[in-house]
């Protein structure tokens, strides 16, 4: 092999291998996981109206689980959830809307006036902030259970055991962040981090930054 | 002049086993899927052309392969929710000098009830029924894609 | 300058090779939307006309889901048929992808009616479904959103449904979904790397 060949095969070599380094240590691209699908469901609403996951496709949606006679910690989930909702103005989202969702698994007690009294207190604004139970509680558990992940079990005494936890379901109802509170501190300016990290790749979805994007995600450059 | 006649006849007849035209309207490529008896419905495309000077509109359709025959189309919701419905008003515009296209995803005549099991390779008969051009009689070719 | 020429065509060729590597290795990209599950997808069990199926049955393979019903006159028989076009592209390959089909009108669909339409698609397809508790809880799990709506005299009930499929990989991850109307070409390419 000739030297004339070695030198410019070498430096081509070194450049596309440091450009990978780059994208991979330097990460100029951050995304959130694809975790899950998220469930499909038909709730009810503090006011009575249906609401769907189907009428929350396109929209990035936050929830949470809780129920309204819960004793602390659910006033922090509470807390968290109204932060983000007073904040969301500081994320640059685009024309992409935000929807908060607050799934009571009390749906013995939780009837949609009882729902509405709590949203009052908890200062929800209604056009952002839902509260929603289910007619029927067995598909209520699968639907939290197992498509959200988030544990809970009524107990003897009538309060329920609850592993507090936030999900944040993209446009295209996939998981792309959970927020465990027994793991992590509920934590506001993160979740908003995530929003504009969501939106980023919206914008991004179309054309040469949609590789960078994949890629992204191939090469599991995650935002903290 | 008999022989005319014929000739005009046998014209026809070919002209409708792969479509068909009257008033300015034609239809090319009348197609449905292979069906078996349990599937109950099924659905019949096509692509309609208004080569005439004024609006006209499929307003039905019927078929002996079919118990009734509705004009349906697909909607999708945002995000990937489909359903089926009657189209609204029950009719089908089509503009002079358009094509409208009834295929896999949108339009399509729906085949409810059929009556005989629809096999690759065989024809059954579709008659269009338009506001101007009247009736239209086709021949719906039973094929995979 | 003699050598000009040479050094000319020696860059073009590294170049080009440079370019044909780099293409080798690019990854392939999915036609579907990638899901990096580390779990395994949701398992059920549902009735089939041969007895109950189960995902995780189908272990080793990869595993197509698909919610619709019989009475659909569009959407479903499309979707089955370009899922039937992907497994004839696949030739041999395809024994190893088992298409499932989850009946969401159990009032209707029977499991021998069903098994009767999917194998009508292709003769290895399995139609499930099971009673309306057991079909809405395997529906919500993945993501699947279906109500009734009335339909004319005639249709009767319509039922509108998330008309994606979910692909499950050998080691039973959720690992794909594939968006409708995306053809065989492209769930046949999808499927074949997943098979790798």
């Amino acid at each position: 092999m000739s030297r004339k060949l070695l030198i410019p095969s070498v430096v081509v070599l070194g450049a596309l291998l440091a450009g990978l380094a780059y994208f991979i240590i330097a990460q100029p691209v951050q995304v959130l996981p694809r975790i899950r699908l998220a469930p499909a469901f038909s709730f009810v609403d503090q006011s009575g109206t249906r609401l769907t996951s189907e009428d929350l496709r396109g929209s990035f949606t936050l929830y949470d689980f809780s129920y309204t006679s819960c004793p602390p910690p659910c006033g922090h989930l509470d807390d968290t959830m109204r932060t983000v909702q007073d904040r969301l103005g500081e994320v640059d989202l685009g024309d992409i809307s935000v929807r908060l969702v607050t799934i009571s698994v009390d749906p013995q007690h939780d009837t949609p006036d009882r729902l509405a009294d709590y949203a009052r207190r908890v200062g929800a604004d209604p056009d952002v902030w839902t509260f929603v139970t289910s007619t029927d509680p067995k598909l209520l558990k699968t639907i939290v259970g197992s498509g959200f992940g988030a544990y809970y079990e009524p107990k003897d005494d009538g309060t329920i055991a609850l592993d507090p936890k936030f999900v944040l379901v993209d446009g295209a109802g996939t998981i792309r962040g959970e927020y465990r509170y027994l793991l992590e501190p509920p934590d506001p300016d993160r979740i908003l981090r995530h929003l504009g990290v969501l939106a980023d790749e919206v914008r991004n979805a179309q054309g040469a930054n949609a590789v960078a994007y994949e890629a992204a995600h191939l090469f599991l450059c995650y935002a903290p | 002049m008999r022989r005319i006649v014929v000739l005009v006849l046998l014209i026809g007849v070919v002209a409708a086993a792969c479509g068909g035209s009257a008033g300015g309207i034609e239809v090319t490529d009348v197609w449905g899927r292979p069906s078996p008896s349990a599937a109950t419905n099924a659905a019949f495309y096509m692509n309609i052309t208004n080569g005439g000077d004024a609006p006209d509109q499929l307003v039905g359709a019927s078929s002996p392969a079919c118990s009734v025959t509705e004009l349906h189309e697909m909607y999708m919701k945002d995000g990937g929710v489909m359903g089926m419905r009657p189209v609204q008003g029950g009719a089908v515009e089509i503009a002079p000098g358009a094509t409208v296209e009834f295929k896999p995803g949108g339009l399509h005549v729906m085949c409810i009830g059929i009556t005989e099991e629809l096999k690759p390779g065989t024809t059954v008969p579709l008659t269009l029924t338009f506001e101007q051009a009247g009736d239209l009689q086709l021949e719906v070719e039973i094929r995979a894609n | 300058m003699k050598r000009l020429p040479i050094i000319l065509a020696v860059t073009t060729a590294l170049l080009a090779g440079v370019w044909f590597g780099a293409r080798a290795l690019r990854p392939y990209s999915f036609h579907g939307t990638i899901i990096q599950s580390p779990e395994p997808a949701p398992d059920f069990t549902l009735q089939s006309a041969s007895g109950p199926v189960s995902p995780s049955d189908f272990r080793g393979k990869v595993t197509v889901l698909f919610f619709g019903y019989t009475f659909c006159p569009d959407v479903c028989p499309t979707t089955l048929a370009d899922l039937a076009g992907a497994m004839r592209i696949l030739g041999d390959e395809a024994d190893e992808v088992q298409v499932v089909f989850v009946s969401v009108d159990p009032d209707r669909d029977t499991p021998e009616r069903l098994a009767e339409y999917v194998g009508s698609f292709d003769p290895r397809f399995v139609g499930v479904t099971g009673n309306e508790d057991e079909v809405a809880a395997v529906a919500a799990v993945y993501g699947i959103f279906y109500e009734k709506h009335e339909g004319t005299p005639a249709s009767g009930y319509l039922i509108d449904h998330t008309a994606s499929a979910m692909v499950i990989d050998r080691e039973g991850r959720l690992k794909l979904v594939l968006p409708f109307g995306i053809g065989p070409q492209d769930i046949a390419a999808d499927l074949h790397e997943l098979l790798k």
